[in-house]
């Protein structure tokens, strides 16, 4: 039964995260839709939602079979930047590192398993997402 | 310490999303006992980090920008101090990133018919939550039986 009532408790708080994203995606087709302009920051963070709720449903489902498992959205410390001579960005390993640091130092000692968003990163001076 | 990347072909469906996490389960059951091991000999351990460490740079390299740039595994450091013997690194859904897309590109030209698109793509993710978490009969007692054999 205690299963049953955290499944419900997971269920429902995913439905609650995918509503309130799906408002601000909503918010933020509005803005294109009133610029006409296609916007590459607004497109990428709009498609950025795939990964994250992939990875966060993931995540939460093997917690919810007994696993310490935790969720990284990649933006959070993957930082990369635009080198005019690079066609693609550059990951910015200092700041990375710093980052992961920072974050491995901030969770449970416990936690076995790291769940990571794929495709998403940082530009760091325009905290720009691709 | 394992590294799992799951394309979004793998989450095609509930039913192979089951799959990749299935397969986190019965890797782990494998991977678990070397947490306990002794650092010893350490080369051994070492070798494993590296090897996790390089997989993880190339995955992370290709999905960021399929930049052909090459690995610096002192770069990587950060994740040698990880404590996780297993990364997942998770992809949307199959066909999601481009619904995505074609919802963005839409609203700029005016198409109302964003509104459902976008609807379908948050119902399609509810609909696999609701299957994983056993709110239906089925799933909740699979839920729950392989609670009870982990």
């Amino acid at each position: 039964m205690i299963i049953f009532l955290e499944s419900k408790a997971v269920y429902e708080s995913f439905i609650q995260q995918v509503n309130q994203d799906t408002q601000d995606i909503f918010e933020i087709l509005k803005a294109l839709e009133l610029c006409h302009l296609p916007n590459q920051e607004y497109i990428d963070c709009i498609t950025s939602y795939g990964e994250i709720w992939n990875a966060q449903l993931f995540c939460k489902y093997l917690k919810s079979q007994g696993l310490s498992a935790i969720f990284l959205d990649a933006r959070e410390v993957l930082c990369v930047e635009i080198d005019a001579n690079s066609e693609f960005p550059n990951v910015n390993w200092k700041v990375t590192e710093e980052k992961m640091k920072t974050f491995l130092n901030s969770i449970d000692q416990n936690v076995n398993v790291l769940v990571v968003t794929g495709f998403l990163s940082k530009l760091i001076l325009f905290q720009k997402i691709f | 310490m394992l590294v799992h990347k799951f394309g979004g072909a793998v989450f095609g469906n509930e039913e192979k999303g089951y799959e990749a996490a299935l397969t986190i389960l019965k890797s782990y059951a494998e991977v678990r006992p070397i947490k306990n091991e002794p650092i010893n000999p350490a080369e051994q351990i070492v070798e494993k980090i590296e090897q996790g460490i390089e997989k993880l740079t190339q995955d992370i390299s290709n999905s960021i920008s399929n930049s052909t740039s090459s690995v610096n595994k002192k770069q990587m450091s950060t994740i040698s101090t990880s404590k996780f013997p297993q990364i997942a690194i998770v992809s949307a859904m199959q066909g999601i990133t481009d619904k995505l897309i074609s919802a963005a590109k839409k609203a700029i030209i005016g198409d109302s018919a964003i509104t459902k698109e976008v609807e379908d793509i948050a119902e399609r993710h509810l609909k696999i939550a609701k299957l994983l978490f056993g709110q239906s009969s089925d799933n909740g007692l699979n839920t729950f039986f392989f609670f009870l054999i982990a």
